[in-house]
């Protein structure tokens, strides 16, 4: 039963209405599974976190794991705006986008500003950053302005590497099962007929020793080519676009190796016409983009890992560009590219030109977002910076819930 | 409030001859409702199934709360499962938004009583709008406003309470 605060002397009667709407509170907020259906509405993670500071019950409701999947599930990580490099000349910038002025707010406490020398942006997930300033890589967090930037130490580099036609190295972030961050470094290398990975998680500001995948036979000859986005990490698995009609992937906890055929419609021009997103819980979303649309499929493998693409959703861009009238149409289908992808599939940043164009999936709604100064190099590269999650609860030690 | 002294009663309402079902509450007042309208109600389409004479108790609700919770049921019950994108559908989407709004138009005794029956008589939608509807009064609020709010005591060290604008300052806070 929940204390009833009497700080003041009420007149009678509006006692009693109060004292029974506390009675009514309380035999609803002290029962836990309420009091968890009533947070689990509660939309933004900001707004978890005020009710989680009520109390030590209320606390321990909010930080219970089950909850915050549920929580997850109801209201995905919203996003906040991204970064864009926008060429030699220019400055990586941050383009804010949260509509909600309490995401705005969130935005407006943080420090998005890397600096003069921020270079470009390797990857963004989960409030952090990995870029390239003044010829080192650097992890920032710019919600947390107070916790500083790491510098990355040389990652170790498999030597073979040198010694063949093609390799690629990049730095990725992936999320582990329970939510938490990590950083690798991905050496992508491959043969006339096969590809292999060798990989090094980043622990405690140390690179770990390198592990090295099983080998992918490739299902044509050929190397392997890539291209922005072409790499994304998801439940554990890396997938990479580099053949016309094949995704590579490793899975990271077994270290095997995959290959998986595009579907029949899709293929991989070497240009910006596909983009990956992560699917909550397995498989991967596909944004495919022909001509005038836009085909959205999501892959998923069965218990018997046989993976089956399914088309979720097609886009004609002409009418979902209807309303703006700037556009001349006749030049699109050779200048529109996917920029970036949502998780899940929820938006796709597209490039025309020198602008930017958010698109809403489900609701088919478009506005332009960021527009570069003519002349000063293409866009290339875009981040989307997403609301992190989970929020960072406090263990408590000892002490038992008054309000019980 | 109907008086009915089965539970597999008759009505006449909306045109068409209905099954309707007696429910009792729990200071004895009856009504009777139709069965559609009842069974969105889990609790309520088990002892239907359950079947029995002079009408299914329900022990946890009073009569003024149940009234309320039968007529979100009513309301629910009666419109047709949406033909998508006709405008007949958009439109009733619409009225069923109002309705529901103005159904929330209660103080925060009446509510919290309306969250315990719809979870006892397991009406997920009533449940979802209600538990929805505290969210809604909770989300823009502080700790402490919460805290006055419901009467709630504070019971972290003041150690505690740093610690938690500490860890999330700046994003969450």
């Amino acid at each position: 039963m929940e204390a009833h605060r009497e700080s003041s002397e009420p007149a009678p009667e509006t006692a009693s209405a109060a004292s029974a709407a506390a009675a009514a509170a309380a035999s609803v907020l002290g029962d836990d599974d309420l009091l968890r259906e009533i947070l689990l509405r509660l939309g933004l993670p900001t707004a978890l976190v005020r009710a989680a500071a009520v109390s030590r019950r209320w606390l321990r409701c909010a930080s219970d794991p089950a909850f915050l999947r549920r929580f997850r599930a109801r209201h995905p990580p919203r996003l906040l705006g991204f970064y864009v490099n926008t060429g030699d000349a220019q400055r990586l910038r941050f383009v804010p986008l949260a509509r909600d002025p309490e995401l705005a707010a969130v935005v407006r406490r943080g420090s998005f500003d890397l600096g003069e020398e921020a270079g470009s942006v390797r990857d963004c997930r989960n409030g952090r950053v990995l870029v390239f300033v003044g010829r080192k890589y650097v992890v920032c967090s710019p919600l947390h302005p107070g916790r500083g930037n790491d510098n990355l130490p040389e990652p170790p580099f498999p030597p073979e590497a040198y010694t063949l036609l093609y390799y690629l190295n990049d730095f990725l972030f992936y999320e582990n099962t329970d939510d938490s961050v990590s950083c690798t470094s991905v050496t992508v290398m491959c043969s006339p007929r096969q590809a292999w990975v060798h990989l090094s998680d980043l622990q405690a500001g140390v690179w770990g020793e390198g592990r090295y995948s099983g080998m992918i036979d490739l299902p044509v000859p050929g190397t392997l080519r890539g291209c922005d986005h072409h790499e994304l990490f998801s439940n554990g698995k890396l997938y990479m676009m580099c053949l016309p009609h094949h995704i590579v992937g490793f899975d990271l906890p077994s270290m095997s190796s995959f290959c998986i055929e595009l579907p029949d419609a899709v293929q991989y021009e070497y240009l910006e016409n596909i983009g990956l997103s992560c699917a909550e819980g397995s498989g991967i979303f596909l944004i495919h983009l022909k001509g005038f649309q836009i085909s959205v499929w999501l892959y998923r493998t069965d218990c018997s890992s046989i993976g089956t693409w399914k088309l979720i959703d097609t886009i004609c861009l002409q009418q979902a560009f209807r309303h703006l009238a700037e556009l001349t149409w006749d030049l699109l289908p050779d200048v529109i590219r996917v920029a970036a992808v949502g998780d899940n599939a929820d938006f796709v940043l597209l490039r025309i030109d020198h602008k930017l164009y958010y698109m809403h999936i489900s609701s088919r709604t478009v506005e332009m977002v960021y527009e570069a100064s003519p002349g000063h190099g293409s866009l290339y590269g875009v981040y989307p910076f997403m609301m992190p999650w989970p929020p960072t609860f406090p263990a408590l030690n000892g002490g038992h819930d008054h309000d019980q | 409030m109907a008086a009915a002294d089965s539970c597999d009663g008759i009505s006449t309402s909306g045109g068409g001859w209905e099954k309707t079902v007696t429910l009792v509450s729990s200071d004895d007042a009856r009504f009777e409702v139709r069965e559609a309208a009842a069974s969105l109600s889990q609790t309520v389409r088990r002892m239907i199934r359950a079947g029995g004479d002079g009408g299914i108790p329900l022990p946890k609700v009073d009569a003024r709360t149940l009234s309320t919770v039968l007529e979100y049921c009513n309301k629910h019950a009666a419109v047709p499962a949406p033909a998508p994108e006709s405008s007949s559908a958009e439109a009733a989407a619409v009225d069923l938004e109002w309705f529901d709004k103005e159904l929330m138009h209660v103080d925060l005794a009446t509510l919290c009583s309306l969250i315990r029956a719809a979870d006892y008589l397991e009406v997920a939608g009533l449940l979802d709008l209600t538990c929805k509807t505290v969210a809604d009064m909770i989300k823009s609020k502080t700790a402490e406003e919460i805290r006055q709010m419901f009467g709630i005591q504070n019971d972290f060290t003041p150690e505690e309470e740093e610690q938690l604008s500490r860890e999330n300052a700046g994003v969450f806070e």
